[in-house]
């Protein structure tokens, strides 16, 4: 039997197969099955190492083990992750499992005891098994309780790259309707009642996107997926793509389908080696299964799906600068209208979307708009994924439903210590704002009102959390100087602007040279320079870039001005972070000349003969506080 | 469709698919642009041209944004005047503060407008760019430190011309213009056309003069001084001069130029009539031997660098007739050690690159020492503090002393196919009507067609990459006897480096002034020139 029959007979005849049952399958098997989580933050934190050791384990001790590699649950804290399945026992999860420890952990479970408790994670609680004792459930634990985990599965244990595999989580089963049972048309209203809207950042109506390049007759139509993620603090979509490579082809078929696209592109970041890799697996096995191609299964509709690789380039994730960038030019991006849907790729009707609207798709076909209008709020239905990282103590990918609050998520994140010391968060990347504690309360939903700084606008779903030790001043010249380098150059407002704002707030988290009146006054027209460009920006810019680039000044500014005029006033950042603001000079009352802080300064600043008191050249000090810590008399102040 | 929108609260009637800034510029606002070149889609990249939409206070584009049912715009609200002028604020923060240094001065869009938004101080923090050039090209000197990246330069190379010579290399702050491997224009595929020159908003792109260089030459140079004219150039300046006769401003042109102190002035037009002269010859034969392939004929040196290096299969038909100045340049210069120091003044900086190709030099010195621009001209006469109407009127030298008025036509659109159409019927036949059949005449490409011994033929006249792009199977099947080939849109009159003008249709007025001088002059074929008449005897006599 061919994979092209056993997909047939799977989707049309709906035969229960054995190979279906795979999932339970390895779980149920009665030799020891080793889950290795392995994704790219996996293989940063070691897992390779982790695998090769407990293959060696297998090999001296010449046991019967399986190793399945799948995909990781999101958790970053706890990589490298290891699942160990033995007969009779539930599913536990080791955390942190580094290759040096593996010969001794795995000496212990494989012998029914439990290891050290630092490597427990959770169990997976199956009244089949004898638990584990003390060990938690996984959907016990509060990070995996705050999430809602619809379009990520919590826990994955069978290969992401087995299309089978994903048969037996109902897989292809949405685009078997739409091939079957529904008009392009019909699939496009039920993507309009679903409500569905664009994760990418823009959160326009899915279905309504659609339903206007499908009433396009200019043939042929693109189907686009944006998988050129270049936001610096999220790495949602790599994460779906590494975990079920299979549901975002699923989606595409479906929406190529719906808008009479014969062709579907994936642009993905060329950085992404492995979900990439995972990616080419996953669009072959859907070839031999007959899923892609022409005709498939008899239908007479056409669709093939092809991968490119982009350069990493933050503006190639607007959607005329990725078609540009496809087509073979410079990715800049092209005023608007015509829409993409009108006038996109090679100038024919072309739909562009994000990774994770495509991953909504499969089951709002196969389940119904209305199911998933079950999660979510009004006029935020569904989940969105966040990428969760700074000063939290569990940093991840999380699935959390709209409608939310960030208090919530910031709980189930932080340990309560660490909660209260939140100084701000910071949503939306490069194109996001500064969130105030005082709106903590507020729920994560989508806004459509056109003043985004006055609103949590989540862009592509980073979440980063600053507490007392971040200088908001820092974090704003961090994020500008990302659009900096970022911009395409194109338009005046955002190539020039940014640059400007840069070179604002560089000034500004710099002692002045020296104390001329000119530098002072410029100097305290910072802030108000720093307003009027960013309204400027916000109004005239080309691209999403441009115009959500100043954002993070203006919600900065307004929940934070005090930290920028003490920068500019008093020439102190509290937080310590713009070093560049302090001066070091000795005392020469205090200063015994022992010569200790010549020897420690990196910069051969600190001059003067022994005994007599020393003297620290400005022009050449660095700021890097050595000889402050270095001087036992005091005599180093710092200013 | 017809429908009204209401602008600055007035009703104004506009189609649809109109964009705003069309419809603005055609009820006469003025609206701040950098980027925008009429004919080219529009970019959007320098935002100058934002205006108000009153319902919604979005800013919007308006070279880019269609018309729609019920807008309701203000072109000058404060909001908008705000925006424009912090946009050109940004752009000042970095740029050379070198004006007064710069050769487009007066005539840089971004100083016209920041002088209109009344910007008189550096607002926002910025070191200037630091400066950056490439001096490859004998014509052509890129500044990119003036550089404003509005991107016309690479749009036109690309759109207009299909050549790509330049584009935008690097990201955000880092982002230049650029040649291939930033080797320099002379090592890239540009054909030295010059219609960046013409685009510029700035002094980023401007050409090289050699003014100082003639003043210099001038005063120390023992040789005989001999400066050539193109005609377009004298029709520039006595349009610019308001002089209404063409042959009373090249008198002028002639008595200053004398004053200034050059031996001997001449038109460019004995070099025109050999060039006709020899095609005619060349086409006569050509229609002897019963040969189809089309001809053909071009004295444009980016028309001939275009076609060898892009469209290859086009070469061989190219009549290698050398260009009206390289023409003059031997005949003037017959020895390898003579004692005459050439200049020639032409609106085109194709011929400067022309000058210094190795089949137009001796012994690796250029035939022609020195080629300048109109613009360059009209600076030699400001440096000389020459007025015109010039006092003194002179007769140029001989030949050019026995001009027709085919020397000045050839210069005009179609001017190589009508003046050769002429000289093709007058040597065979003695007659010609004065004006041709045109079949077609489209914005770039005009085809005529005409009798020669009862037999019909067809040629046409091309301007432009693109129309030359569309017409290459025509050409190759032979359609035409010849067909004429000039890069300029509006070929020599409108020049890239002609003077300096805002006015858009001054080309038309050229033309009129050479048109009047040619329905005047009864001498209107290169033949009826006695000196042609000459160079034939002498031409037989070596034969």
């Amino acid at each position: 039997m061919t994979l092209k029959d056993i997909t047939y007979n799977y989707l049309f005849k709906s035969t229960e197969l054995f190979e279906l049952n795979k999932l339970n399958r390895d779980v149920n098997l009665d030799i020891p099955v080793v889950f290795a989580f392995r994704s790219t933050c996996s293989i940063i934190a070691g897992i390779d190492d982790t695998i090769s050791y407990i293959e060696k384990y297998i090999n001296e001790n010449s046991i019967n083990i399986k190793i399945v590699e799948t995909s990781c649950p999101g958790l970053c804290s706890f990589d490298p992750v290891i699942g160990v399945k033995i007969p009779g026992r539930t599913l536990i999860l080791l955390k942190n499992l580094y290759y040096y420890e593996v010969f001794s952990v795995f000496d212990s479970i494989l012998n029914h005891f439990l290891p050290d408790t630092k490597f427990l994670l959770a169990q997976i609680y199956d009244q089949k098994y004898n638990s584990w004792p003390e060990v938690p459930d996984f959907f016990s634990l509060k990070q995996v309780k705050i999430q809602k985990r619809n379009i990520l599965e919590p826990i994955k244990t069978y290969s992401p790259i087995s299309i089978t595999d994903y048969f037996a989580k109902n897989g292809f089963k949405g685009f078997a309707k739409v091939l079957t049972k529904l008009t392009p048309s019909e699939v496009c209203s039920i993507i309009e009642n679903s409500e569905l809207k664009g994760r990418g950042g823009g959160g326009f109506f899915t279905g309504k996107k659609w339903r206007k390049a499908l009433e396009n007759n200019n043939n042929p139509k693109y189907f686009i997926c944006n998988a050129d993620e270049s936001d610096p603090g999220s790495v949602a979509g790599r994460i779906l793509i590494e975990t079920d490579p299979f549901k975002l082809i699923e989606g595409m078929l479906i929406g190529a389908y719906a808008i009479n696209a014969s062709k579907a592109i994936i642009y993905v970041r060329n950085t992404y080696k492995l979900a990439i890799e995972r990616l080419k697996k996953a669009i072959e096995q859907t070839k031999s299964a007959g899923l892609s191609g022409d005709d498939i299964f008899g239908s007479g509709i056409n669709l093939s799906i092809e991968i490119v690789t982009g350069p990493v380039a933050y503006v190639c994730g607007e959607e005329t600068a990725l078609i540009s960038s496809l087509e073979g030019s410079r990715g800049m991006p092209k005023p608007k209208p015509p829409y993409p849907s009108d006038k996109g790729f090679l100038e024919k009707p072309t739909i562009v979307n994000n990774v994770e609207t495509i991953f909504n798709i499969p089951s709002i076909i196969l389940y119904g708009a209305e199911s998933f209008k079950q999660t979510g709020i009004k006029e935020s239905f569904g989940t969105k994924l966040f990428t969760i990282s700074g000063k939290v103590d569990y940093p991840g990918v999380y699935e959390i439903e709209l409608g939310t609050s960030i208090a919530d998520v910031l709980s189930a994140v932080c340990d309560d210590e660490s909660v209260n010391s939140i100084k701000a968060v910071h949503i939306g990347g490069p194109s996001g704002g500064f969130i105030h504690p005082d709106k903590f309360y507020e729920k994560l939903v989508f806004n459509d009102s056109k003043n985004k700084s006055n609103d949590i606008w989540f862009g592509a779903g980073s979440f980063v959390v600053l507490n007392k030790s971040n200088c908001i001043v820092d974090v704003c010249k961090y994020f500008l100087d990302f659009d900096v380098n970022e911009s395409c150059g194109k338009c005046i407002p955002c190539r020039e602007g940014t640059r400007v704002l840069y070179d604002i707030l560089k000034r500004i988290s710099e002692r002045p040279p020296t104390n001329s009146k000119h530098e002072t006054l410029q100097r305290f027209k910072g802030v108000t320079q720093l307003e009027e460009i960013a309204v400027v920006m916000q109004e005239t810019s080309l691209c999403g870039l441009g115009q959500n680039a100043p954002i993070t000044i203006i919600t900065g500014l307004k929940y934070f001005r005090d930290e920028f005029e003490e920068h500019i006033y008093e020439k102190k950042c509290d937080a310590g972070v713009c070093r560049d603001l302090k001066l070091y000079n000795i005392n020469i009352d205090n200063c015994v000349g022992c010569g200790l802080c010549v020897k420690r300064c990196p910069a051969d600043a600190i001059i003067g003969s022994l005994h007599t008191a020393h003297f620290i050249v400005q022009e050449r000090c660095i700021k890097c506080g050595n000889c402050f810590k270095a001087c036992k008399f005091n005599a180093v102040n710092i200013i | 469709m017809e429908f009204t929108i209401t602008i600055n609260n007035k009703k104004i009637k506009v189609s649809n698919n109109e964009k705003i800034l069309d419809v603005l510029r055609r009820i006469g606002i003025n609206i701040p642009t950098l980027c925008n070149v009429p004919g080219l889609s529009p970019t959007g990249a320098c935002r100058l041209c934002v205006v108000e939409l009153n319902d919604t206070n979005e800013l919007v584009p308006s070279c880019s944004t269609p018309v729609r049912v019920g807008m309701n715009i203000s072109t000058h609200s404060n909001k908008v005047i705000n925006a424009r002028r912090v946009i050109v604020n940004l752009l000042l923060s970095n740029h050379p503060d070198n004006c007064l240094y710069c050769d487009k001065r007066s005539y840089c869009e971004l100083h016209q407008i920041a002088e209109n938004l009344n910007i008189t101080d550096r607002s926002f923090p910025g070191e200037p760019k630091k400066s950056k050039s490439d001096r490859s090209s004998p014509g052509i000197l890129r500044e990119m430190s003036k550089c404003i990246l509005c991107g016309r330069c690479v749009r036109i190379c690309e759109e207009m011309l299909g050549i790509s010579a330049i584009d935008i290399v690097n990201r955000g702050k880092n982002i230049e213009i650029e040649t291939i491997f930033k080797k320099g224009l002379f090592y890239s595929n540009c054909i030295h056309c010059g219609l960046c020159i013409k685009y510029c908003p700035t002094g980023a792109i401007i050409e090289k003069s050699y003014v100082q260089n003639l003043i210099d030459k001038l005063n120390n140079s023992e040789k005989e001084k001999v400066i050539v004219i193109s005609n377009s150039t004298i029709a520039d300046i006595s349009n610019f001069y308001g002089i209404k006769k063409f042959t009373d401003c090249r008198n002028n042109i002639v008595g200053a130029l004398k004053d200034i102190g050059f031996d001997k002035v001449f038109t460019l037009s004995p070099g025109n009539e050999i060039f006709i002269y020899e095609n005619a010859v060349k086409i006569l034969n050509h229609i002897k031997d019963k040969s189809n392939n089309t001809l053909i004929v071009t004295d444009c040196p980016a028309a001939k660098k275009y076609v060898k290096s892009e469209l290859s299969e086009l070469s061989p038909l190219l009549t290698s007739i050398p260009s009206p100045q390289q023409i003059l340049a031997k005949f003037f210069k017959k020895s390898d050690d003579s004692n005459v120091f050439m200049t020639v003044v032409t609106p085109c900086v194709a011929n400067k690159y022309e000058a210094v190709q190795s089949s137009n030099t001796t012994k690796g010195v250029p035939d022609i020492d020195i080629v300048i621009s109109s613009n360059e001209l009209l600076k030699l006469f400001n440096t000389y503090g020459i007025e015109f109407p010039y006092s003194r009127k002179q007769i140029p030298d001989n030949p050019s002393n026995s001009d027709t008025s085919a020397g000045p036509l050839f210069e005009t659109k179609g001017g190589i196919s009508e003046t050769l159409i002429r000289e093709l019927l007058y040597q065979n036949q003695k007659s010609y009507p004065k004006k041709l059949f045109e079949i077609k005449n489209d914005k770039n490409f005009i085809e005529f067609s005409f009798v020669l011994n009862n037999q019909q033929f067809k040629i046409a006249s091309i301007h432009g990459i693109s129309s030359l792009k569309e017409k290459v199977e025509d050409i190759l099947s032979g359609k035409y006897l010849f067909v004429e080939l000039r890069l300029c849109e509006n070929a020599c009159i409108d020049g890239c480096v002609q003077l300096r003008d805002d006015d858009p249709d001054k080309f038309k007025k050229i033309k009129k002034l050479i048109l009047d001088y040619d329905e005047t002059n009864n001498s209107d074929t290169a033949s009826k020139n006695p000196f042609i008449k000459a160079y034939k005897n002498n031409n037989l006599k070596q034969k």
